[in-house]
This record gives structure tokens, sequence and C-alpha cells, in this order.
């Protein structure tokens, strides 16, 4: 969590109101600026593909949106517990899967999905306080790899207990089945998967805002992935914000799961497939950062989507003649993740480490860029579990 | 605490002869072997088709092997966790099939593409291939590693594991020059038999090539591993801002062992080209093979060479075995009396109960007691779970969940009224026991302290021995008779094998992260 608003001094005699955290600071005015300028970067880059590939870039722009709403709610979940705990959870992908099977088979017994979306959002919440009782809370301080290691079991036996108990056939939800809404010609969005999936990604984007940045809760979590250490020293429960934060990560991942359900259908490797596009989502961002998580999961999804047209123009014969071109898409996010690792490692919305220590060659070419220099500042992953 | 209980510890086990540790692994090896003979002549092989297959199993065990130690070499030794093992795998085995086969132009059967042919038909000799293997997947960790290594395990762990699947999504549709789905087929073996029984005397060849690989191998990483250069890997794993600062360029250290480690697992790949005699972007190379390297690794204890490669032999085994188990399940199932049916399901789960307890016992060597909690516990969720599933109808196959409805109440009463009363006045008095005869010392890494670990007595580990042959017998032979009743899916067995692998993760990571085969540590780093 990269952003910890209250950095103005506090003088003893004043008294904070309950939206300090909405008042300007430097840092958010630069973040505003740097986000504007995105935004019209964005924009210019789409208009001037519709104009190269006509109205379909906007279809596939939609569904990258709506592509990147899943990856966004499952990367928010992914990045609050890997800022707090300090490590990344292999298993998040199999707890996605767990939570679209858990809505599923409540919606084959006759509730509605959507009930059936909340028992398992409650069910995946106790799952995430299970896991941290019995396994992960004896993992603490061992370094990253122990847990990576655990959540790998974690994730096996969610994968193959599923398997096990449901079979490897693909479920369908029962959602109706509508025609997609006509926009323009040539450009249309299906109600359920698009339209709902976009409005419910947006409902927890907004409500994972107001938890960090509005409740004396999320203050404690921002603080905790800030520097373990000092939260502790000031008097923060850690113990209560870290099962906070696995209800947060796994009550989003069921809901992810569900959404991403709702797109395609329900298998056994569902969350498994789309485990390293998260993974993107968060690095990309940074790490421990929900708002980078936000940014990671649109560039991400968009990007994927996006460059579909692209692959598909590779696979005519007088280009290069790829084949099975739009299969590559899996493989850009994976790009952008390399770069990133490259120039940026601490994410675009991180902050870099105090000790990073980067070539000479990589140095010089993000000085030449324009990197910012030198932020002595820990960022919340090295603080938590590195050494 | 610490240092006088690691000292009192250290006199018990100098006063120990036996390695029960070993003995264990070798009897649940030569169990595993067994089972598979035994499955055999059930499904009424002949005595050298049986023969085939054990030494079908060793070959693929020896690759594992090496994967196992290329692993070692990269974690064990210098702390790089690399979870992308099946990509550097699968480079070692396509760029061998590319470089010793013959040419394979496509073939279209009237206009329709039936292959679509694949790079290369260099035939080369087999030893340049290997070479050539080794080479390819060596570069591959070493471009990998360049971005990766100045940051934390962590961001090694995404990067390869992307880079894995990666590589799964190219072999799969770079149809010119991997042969897409089909993959690279035709790949000479070391010699070619013409007799009968060419499949035995080839999977003899393979098992002395592969076992002459191993033994040069394993001389080979224990002499690097205790030259200077492995004791400035250890150095690396243990404190990397130390090492640096005694002068040792780090990184150039780290590279070189990820780069080796990446090329031990390319000849890996080379040898099972040679061992399949083809190559597909199948299960072979899904990331599931990445995990068992890691179970393989962990249950011999990183940094032990011998013990990554009993580890393969180990659970590489359990993967053969479940293949053997499932040929022997009939296609049609047959009939049996309802009756029988939830009694049938009861008898596994005690099987599996039993099993698990021995595993606990031996992972973890708690006591008896905690071993009765626990295996009250899975008793209790297991009847939970099958009551769930019966009630839910959501189980593609029932579940039969009746019997636990008296299991279950029986079972909870037990459990409040003897069990864990015995356990909390056990507890106590070690507690208090503690307390008195040690002062309150640093906390230690595995919360147990000495007192309440006693000594482990022979009785109870051949206790523990036969619960796993018992496990051995019980758990696969009562998979076996459900499948062949109709009440699992064949395919059923393949998914309990993966979920022991998750099992096994986890205990060990828990309690045992030095291995089964070392003696327990008290206060890790």
């Amino acid at each position: 969590m990269a952003q910890v608003s209250g950095s103005e001094p506090s003088t003893p005699g004043r008294v904070w109101s309950r939206w300090a955290a909405l008042r300007p600071t430097a840092r958010f005015r630069r973040q505003l600026v740097q986000a504007s300028i995105g935004l019209v970067i964005a924009v210019a880059v789409i208009s001037a593909l519709t104009f190269v590939f006509g109205i379909i870039i906007l279809q596939y722009a939609m569904g990258g949106l709506v592509v990147s709403s899943i990856v966004i709610v499952a990367a928010i979940g992914l990045t609050v517990l890997y800022g707090i705990r300090g490590f990344a959870n292999f298993a998040y992908g199999d707890l996605m899967t767990l939570g679209a099977y858990l809505a599923l088979m409540l919606s084959l017994n006759g509730l509605s999905l959507i009930w059936g979306a909340i028992v398992s959002f409650l069910v995946l919440a106790i799952v995430g306080i299970l896991l941290e009782v019995v396994i992960f809370s004896r993992l603490e301080g061992r370094g990253p790899v122990p847990p990576i290691v655990a959540s790998v079991g974690v994730g096996l036996i969610i994968q193959n207990g599923i398997r096990s108990v449901a079979g490897t056939a693909e479920w369908i939800y029962p959602v109706p089945a509508t025609q997609n809404i006509v926009i323009v010609p040539g450009l249309g969005i299906h109600p359920v998967t698009g339209i709902l999936t976009l409005l419910v990604g947006l409902a927890f984007v907004i409500s994972a805002h107001v938890l960090l940045k509005y409740t004396n809760l999320g203050k404690a979590m921002r603080a905790t992935a800030d520097n373990l250490e000092l939260a502790k020293a000031t008097g923060i429960d850690t113990k209560r914000v870290t099962y906070a934060a696995w209800v947060v990560s796994c009550s989003f991942a069921s809901t992810a799961g569900v959404l991403l359900g709702l797109g395609t259908a329900v298998t056994p490797t569902m969350g498994f497939d789309v485990i390293l596009l998260i993974f993107a989502a968060v690095i990309v961002g940074g790490i421990g950062s929900p708002y980078g998580a936000m940014l990671g999961g649109l560039l991400v999804g968009l990007s994927q989507e996006m460059s579909v047209p692209f692959l598909v123009w590779l696979e005519r014969p007088d280009v290069i003649g790829l084949q099975f071109g739009s299969a590559y898409k899996v493989a850009i996010p994976f790009i952008i993740l390399i770069i990133v690792l490259i120039f940026r490692p601490w994410g675009i919305a991180g902050r870099r480490p105090a000790f990073a220590r980067r070539s000479f060659f990589i140095e010089r070419i993000t000085r030449v860029i324009g990197g910012e220099r030198g932020a002595i500042e820990t960022s919340a992953g090295e603080a938590n579990g590195g050494r | 605490m610490a240092s006088t209980g690691s000292g009192e510890v250290a006199k018990q086990m100098a006063g120990r002869k036996l390695p029960w540790s070993e003995i264990i692994a070798f009897v649940a090896i030569a169990g595993i072997v067994l089972a598979g003979v035994l499955a055999g002549v059930l499904a009424g092989a002949s005595p050298q088709g049986i023969l085939t297959n054990v030494g079908f199993y060793a070959s693929i065990a020896v690759i594992f092997a090496v994967l196992a130690l290329g692993f070692n070499l990269q974690w064990g030794y210098t702390g790089l966790f690399n979870a992308g093992i099946a990509g550097f795998y699968l480079i070692g085995a396509y760029t061998m099939a590319i470089a010793i086969t013959a040419p394979a132009p496509p073939i279209v059967i009237g206009g329709i593409p039936v292959y679509p042919g694949h790079l290369g038909g260099y035939s080369l000799p087999l030893a340049v291939g290997a070479i050539l293997a080794m080479f390819a997947s060596g570069a591959a960790a070493a471009i990998i590693a360049l971005p990766a290594l100045r940051l934390r395990a962590d961001y090694l762990a995404i990067a390869t594991l992307a880079f894995a699947s990666i590589l799964q999504i190219f072999a799969n549709n770079l149809q010119s020059v991997t042969g897409g789905a089909i993959g690279i087929t035709g790949i000479p073996k070391p010699i070619e038999f013409v007799s009968a029984d060419a499949p035995f005397l080839n999977a003899i060849t393979i098992v002395g090539i592969g076992s002459a690989i191993l033994l040069v191998l394993i001389l080979l990483l224990q002499f690097m591993a205790e030259s200077p250069w492995g004791r400035v890997l250890r150095a690396v794993r243990e404190d990397e801002e130390a090492t640096m600062a005694l002068g040792k360029n780090t990184f150039n250290y780290k590279l070189q062992a990820f780069a080796l480690g990446g090329a031990l697992m390319g000849l890996a790949g080379a040898l099972f080209a040679v061992t399949l005699g083809y190559v597909s972007p199948s299960s072979s190379f899904a990331p599931t093979v990445t995990f068992s390297v890691w179970v393989m690794v962990i249950v011999g204890g990183s940094g032990n060479n011998r013990g990554a490669i009993v580890g393969a032999f180990l659970i590489y085994g359990m993967e053969w075995l479940s293949v053997q188990l499932k040929d022997l399940v009939p296609q049609n199932p047959l009939v049996l009396p309802p009756d029988l049916q939830g009694f049938a399901t009861f008898i596994v789960l005690i099987g599996v109960v039993v099993t698990l307890t021995g595993l606990l016992y031996i992972v973890t060597g708690w006591g008896l007691l905690k071993l009765r909690m626990w295996a009250w516990w899975l008793t209790v969720i297991a009847s939970i779970v099958s009551i769930v599933s019966q009630l839910t109808q959501f189980v593609v196959v029932p579940a039969y969940g009746f019997p636990y409805l008296i299991v279950l109440p029986i079972s909870l009463l037990v459990y409040f009224r003897w069990v864990r009363p015995t356990f909390m006045q056990a507890r106590a008095v070690s507690a208090s026991s503690s307390n008195e005869s040690l002062p309150p010392g640093p906390p230690s890494f595995s919360k147990r302290t000495p007192s309440m670990t006693p000594r482990r007595p022979v009785g109870v580990t051949v206790l523990g021995v036969l619960a796993i042959l018992f496990g051995f017998l019980a758990v696969p032979g009562g998979l076996v008779v459900l499948a062949a009743f109709g009440f699992i899916v064949r395919d059923t067995i393949f998914y309990i094998r993966i979920m022991i692998i998750g099992v096994l993760l986890i205990l060990l990571i828990l309690h045992r992260p030095e291995g089964i085969l070392r003696e327990k540590k008290r206060v890790l780093g």
C-alpha cells in the first residue's frame, strides 16, 4: 500500500477530521497529473487504433475492460494479502475456483446465483481465516519461500479435491441466455457477462477504496503493510489486521471466481489458468499497493485483449504467417511483467525501495527516460518478508 | 533453551545406531515397487512385462532424480527458488528431439494437414544432442534469471512460473518448430533392438545409461558442493549481505548456480525424450512436474543430493503406482449390493486415516496422543464432508454419506469425552515441567520445546512403518475396489495422488523443512 496520506505533520492541538484523507497532498496531486496524462495517452492510442483497425478494436477494448474488472477484483485481494503477510499466495487461483464451485453448488440446489455468490463470499472468508490459523501463521518469519510452497500445497489440494468430488466436466452457471445489447453496429455488450461484471468490479473497487481510506481497519492495514514493526510499536493489533487481510483477500477471490465463471465456464483449472495474469497485474502495479493493482489490472487486461487484432494481423502470410496467432495473447501480460521486472521491479505505482540495486546499464537507461531517483523509502514487500 | 537443548539432543542422537528415517524411506520405495508388481500380477501381465514396467519406473525416476538434483543446486545450495522447472525440462526435451531425429516433412492427406512437421531433423549423435539440450536450458535459465535474480525470491518464482507457462503455449502453437499438439515422434533409441523382447532390452539400456549419468552427476555435484565454489553458494544462501561484504560477487555466483541447475534440468529433458521416444506439450511438462520436484527435494532435505535422489524415487513411485492401479480397474464398473457400498467407503476412509496418522507421525514426530486427536478430527471432517455432499446431491458420483450420520456423533462424543481431556492434561503437565526445568529463552522456531518431543522409541517407529505399509495396501486397494465398483471415477486415483503431494508439501514445510532423511533441527536459520 503505497499511499499513506498522513504525510503532513500533525500538530498537537489540531483535531483531525474524518475526511482528512481527502485533502490533496503533494503526492496525490502528482499522481492525479500522472493519471490524467496516462488517460489522455490511452484515449489517443485507442482512437488511433480505431482509425487503423476499425470499430472492431472497440469491441476488443470492451472485452479487455471486462477481463480487467475481473483481474482487478482478484488483484486487489492478492495484493492486500501480499502486502500484509509478505508472501505470494500461489493458491489464490484455486481459491477463486473454490468460490466459483461453491456458488455453483448452491445455485444447482435451487438458490439463485446471487445468493450463491454471497454465501460463497462468506464461506471463503472463513476458509481464509482457517488457512491463516492452521498453516500460514506458523510460517511467519521464515522468509518468502516456505509460505509459497505451502500455498502451492493448498492449491493442489483444493484443485484436485474439486476434481475428485465434482469431476472434470465444464459447468455453466444457470443465467438467462440473452443477446448482446448493440450500442453501435459492430459494438455490443452482453448484459450479464459484460455489464454486470463491469458493475460488480466497479463496486468492489469502490468498496476497497472506502475500506482502505475511510475506516480505522483500513488505516491499520495500510500501516501494517507499510512497516510491520512500526505498526506493532504504534499499538496496532497486527494479528487482527492479518485476519482482516485474509478475509478481504479470500472473499474477493470468491467473487472474482464467480465473475470468471460467468464469463466462460466453471472448470477445476479456471483459477490456476489466470493466476499468472493476476500476478502480472500485482507486480506491474507494485506489490502491496491496491491502487497499483487496479492500474496494473487495467493495463494487463486491456493489453491482453487488444493485442488480438495485432496477432491476427501477424497471422497473414505476407507478414510472418504466425499460426494460431491469437493463442499468444496470454503471453502479452508476461512480456509486460518482464519489462516491469527489468526497469521498475517495485511496480509502476509502487515506491522505490532504499536498497534497490540496479545494473549500470539499467541505471543509465532509466536516468535518460527520467525515472525518479533516490527516494529513500522502503517498499512494503521489502519491509515485511525480506531480510 | 535452544543451545542447551540442542546439545542434549545431539548427545542422544550420537547414541542412536540405526538411521531410521532412511530405513523407512527405503521400505517405502520397496513397498511401492512391490505394490506395483502385485498390481501387474493381478492384471495378468507376463513376468517380462512386469520387469519392463519396473524398468520404466526406474528410468523415469532417474530423470526426476536429475531434475531434483538441478533444483537442489538452485534452491538447496544457493537459495534460489525456481517455479519453472517444467519450462527448462521442456526446453531440454525439445532441443534433444529436434537435434537427433531424422527430418520430418509436413504430412497433408487430402488437403487436410495431418502433421505440420517440425524444425530440424539433424540426426545428430545422442551425446551431441544432450549437450545442446543442456546448453539451451542453461542459457534460458541465465536469461530469465538476469532480471529476476536481483530481486526477492518470490519475484524469481513468479517470473520462472510465467516463463514455463509461456513455453508451454509456444510448444502447443508454434507448429513449424515443435510439431504442435502432436509433438515430435520417432526419436531414436540409444541402441535399436529388433528382437521380440525389444521393449525389455530398451528399458534395460535406458536404465543403465540413466544410472551411469546419475552416478557421475552425484559424484560431481558432491565434489562441487564441497569445493570453495560450493561453500560460497551456501554462504549466499545463509546470508547474502555478509558474503558480499567478504568481497564475493554474489550475483555472479547466483547466476552460475541457476544456469547450472537449468542445464541439469535440460539434461533430464534430453533423457526424457530418449526414454519415451516422443515429446508432446502434454502433461509431461505441466506445472505439476514442478511441484512434484519441489516435494522430492523437500522430502530428501534441501541441500542434500542423496536425499533428492531418494525423494525422486519415492514421489515418482507414487505416480507410477497410481498408473498401475488405474490399469487394474476394469472399464465397466461391477455391480455391488447397495448395503455394501457405504461399508466399502468407510473401509477406505479408515485406511486413509490410519495411513495419514502414520505419515504424520513419521513427518512430525508427534506423540501418539496428538495422533489420536488428528485421527479423530479427520474422521469428523470426513463425516461432515460426506454428509454434506450426500445431502446436496452435488457430486457426480454419490458419496454414500449415511453411515457417517452414525459415525459423526460417536466420534465427536469420544473426542470431547476422552481424547481432548487427556491431551490437555498431558500438555499441562509437560508445560509445567518445562517451565520448571528451563529458563525462558529466545522463542524457538518450531514452538516445540525439547521436553515435549521425547526421543522416538523404536517400537513406535516400527508401528509407524507398519502403518505406512498398511497404507500401501489399504488405500490403493480400497481405491481400486471403489473404482472397480463405479463409486469413484477411475481418474480419482490420480487426483488423490496429487492431493497427497499437496499434503506432503504443507506438512513437510511446516514440520520438517530439513527433510525426513535428516535429524530434526531444533532451531532453523
